[in-house]
């Protein structure tokens, strides 16, 4: 773009040389050649007022899913100066919403001229979220170039309020064909220590730091000789706890950004919890080794909160896992079904065992492969077949015997249908 | 406009040496053949530039060594111009064919640097298309405003200012416009 401002400088000096040789030659056709650079200043000159550019942005939603489209409206308003505008509108480069949406329709960066009229476009573009993540529009950038390179190009961004969220690809499973539902029926199974309480009456009992005060029972409490406050005990909500354990290491990378373990597994979290929580499971998240959890509980508000907490997970390059220890306590009280998703290889077993040793359950581990998705990225149409996947077999020997394996490969297999194996090892299971 | 831009980048600059064809032939010739070559050249390492600047300069020699002062100390005239005046006027050629070979620099840049990042080569053609058009009509236009002045100054027999006084209004005039524009593309 320096090239433009060349020509104000050659507008400059070519007067002088002129008239020196003007006067050298004693010509006056010369006066022409001295004339011309300077009125071309001054049309250049007269039509050199800084623009007031006017840019603004709207989208169709603001909550997506992956793979999604968003329909983006840009408007143009351009009053004032004479040359080119750059316009770039997000997703601009090497911010979070460029490696989150690619584009599919339509353009985000345009050129526009700006005459002696003023100008009112309208752009409309189309991005498909590839990732989850919460999203800033950040800002559109722009820039305008003056026609003859007068001044400086003006270059300046302006900032967009609002944000998208993108949320994992989950998938709804209405109906479980595995068993779900634990065996034996009320009231031989314990209900979970940590649910909600029901409006179901149990007991009146004696109370104890910690209990909620509308539940204490006034007058059994007037009734009491001692004078001993006395509680109403309910039952608890949710038939078992289910613990999910995300691995975030390094490994869960593996693949393509979009395209990973730790993606994948993810969706099979959100997918996994709103089944089990459909059938009145408390469900609890804990990331490995560090990172959000949600203590384990049921409802629909604990499917929103895990979804907020997955939102944000990344994967990490980490050195070795500790264990914590309210994991550690909540196991011991309340005996839940153990589901570690992770990607089993040569780095992760001996930390996974590490884990693992130290848990006081069963657990079971879904294995995600991330070999045929790496593959399709390389060959186009590679089929599922096993050749991909190398033997996993001798890597799960060495996991300890509490835990059992279930492979994955999210390339060739749908999560309803992982879904439907998970349920059936938890129906065997409680 | 990119045939446009070529083709007034390549014609202008030899304009002022068809004028000499009458005095000697041969050499106008070889001149314009020199000329038009570099053109090309430049054309091929993607500045047309060099032809105008060539022209250029070429011409304020011939000129300089046929006319005027120099001449006149070593009396001595290298290449005796019929019409002087005409080749002196003519040099506006060259000077309108090196803004237009700038432009057709700057045309190719943005072509460049836009074609590789997203743009919409339709949008960016026709944007820049348009610019070009606006910026050769005030060429143009600058042109025939010069005519006409230097036209309204030879009609004008009875001179208005003594040359000293012309001279000065001039310097004052370049002055201010000049130490405006730098002013203007330094603070912006």
């Amino acid at each position: 773009m320096k090239e433009t401002s060349k020509i104000p400088l050659l507008l400059v000096l070519l007067p002088i040389v002129m008239a020196a040789i003007a006067a050298l030659t004693a010509s006056k056709p010369y006066m022409l050649s001295v004339l011309f650079p300077l009125i071309i200043i001054v049309i250049a000159l007269s039509l050199g007022d800084k623009p007031t550019i006017l840019l603004s942005l709207s989208t169709d939603k603001n909550v997506m899913y992956v793979d999604d489209e968003l329909n983006i409206e840009l408007n143009v308003i351009i009053h004032g100066g004479f040359g080119l505008l750059i316009v770039r509108a997000p997703p601009i480069p090497n911010t979070s919403m460029a490696e989150g949406f690619e584009l599919v329709k339509g353009n985000n960066v345009h050129m526009v001229f700006k005459g002696f009229s003023n100008v009112n476009r309208k752009f409309t573009y189309t991005l498909r979220a590839v990732k989850r993540g919460n999203y800033s529009l950040d800002s559109i950038e722009y820039t305008y170039y003056h026609m003859l390179g007068i001044h400086e190009p003006i270059k300046g961004s302006i900032k967009l309020e609002g944000d998208v969220q993108v949320i994992p690809k989950i998938k709804i499973v209405r109906r479980v064909l595995g068993i779900v539902k634990p065996r034996q029926g009320l009231p031989r199974y314990p209900p979970s220590r940590l649910g909600p309480y029901s409006t179901e009456f149990k007991s009146v009992r004696n109370y104890v730091s910690g209990d909620p005060y509308k539940f204490i029972n006034w007058k059994a409490t007037a009734r009491n000789p001692g004078h001993k406050l006395m509680v109403n005990e309910y039952e608890r909500e949710g038939l078992r706890t289910t613990i999910i354990l995300l691995d975030v290491g390094w490994w869960m990378r593996h693949g393509t950004v979009e395209e990973n373990p730790l993606e994948y597994g993810i969706s099979l979290v959100l997918s996994l919890s709103r089944v089990l929580l459909r059938y009145g499971y408390n469900v609890g998240l804990w990331t490995i080794p560090i990172g959000p959890r949600v203590i384990p509980s049921s409802g629909i508000a604990q499917y929103y909160r895990l979804l907020r907490e997955l939102m944000t997970i990344r994967a990490l390059p980490i050195k070795g896992y500790a264990m914590d220890l309210a994991l550690y306590r909540l196991i011991q009280e309340t005996d839940p079904a153990l589901i570690i998703v992770t990607n089993v290889n040569k780095e992760s077993i001996s930390r996974l065992n590490d884990t693992i040793n130290q848990l006081p359950t069963r657990a079971l581990a879904i294995d995600i492969v991330p070999e045929t998705i790496l593959m399709r990225n390389l060959i186009k149409g590679t089929p599922c077949a096993q050749w991909v996947i190398r033997n996993r077999t001798k890597i799960y020997l060495a996991l300890p015997k509490n835990v059992k394996v279930i492979t994955w490969d999210p390339a060739c297999e749908g999560i309803g249908s992982l879904i439907a194996k998970i349920s059936t090892y938890l129906g065997r299971w409680l | 406009m990119r045939q446009v831009l070529i083709t007034l980048s390549l014609i202008l600059p030899i304009i002022p040496f068809i004028a000499i064809i009458p005095s000697s032939p041969l050499l106008s010739l070889i001149i314009i053949g020199i000329v038009f070559s570099t053109g090309l050249i430049g054309l091929l390492i993607n500045n047309l530039a060099i032809e105008s600047w060539f022209s250029l300069i070429l011409a304020l020699i011939i000129s300089l060594i046929s006319q005027g002062y120099i001449p006149f100390i070593f009396h001595v005239v290298l290449i005796p111009l019929q019409n002087p005046e005409l080749f002196n006027g003519l040099v506006i050629m060259i000077e309108y064919s090196l803004v237009s070979s700038q432009l057709y620099k700057s045309y190719m840049k943005y072509i460049k640097e836009f074609g590789s990042r997203g743009f919409d080569k339709n949008e960016v053609n026709y944007a820049l298309n348009n610019l070009v058009k606006w910026i050769m009509s005030f060429l143009t236009i600058a042109l025939a405003i010069s005519l006409t002045i230097y036209y309204i100054m030879v009609i004008i027999t009875i001179p208005l200012v003594d040359p000293f006084t012309a001279l000065v209004i001039f310097a004052i005039t370049y002055i201010t416009i000049s130490r405006y524009l730098l002013t203007k593309m330094r603070s912006s």
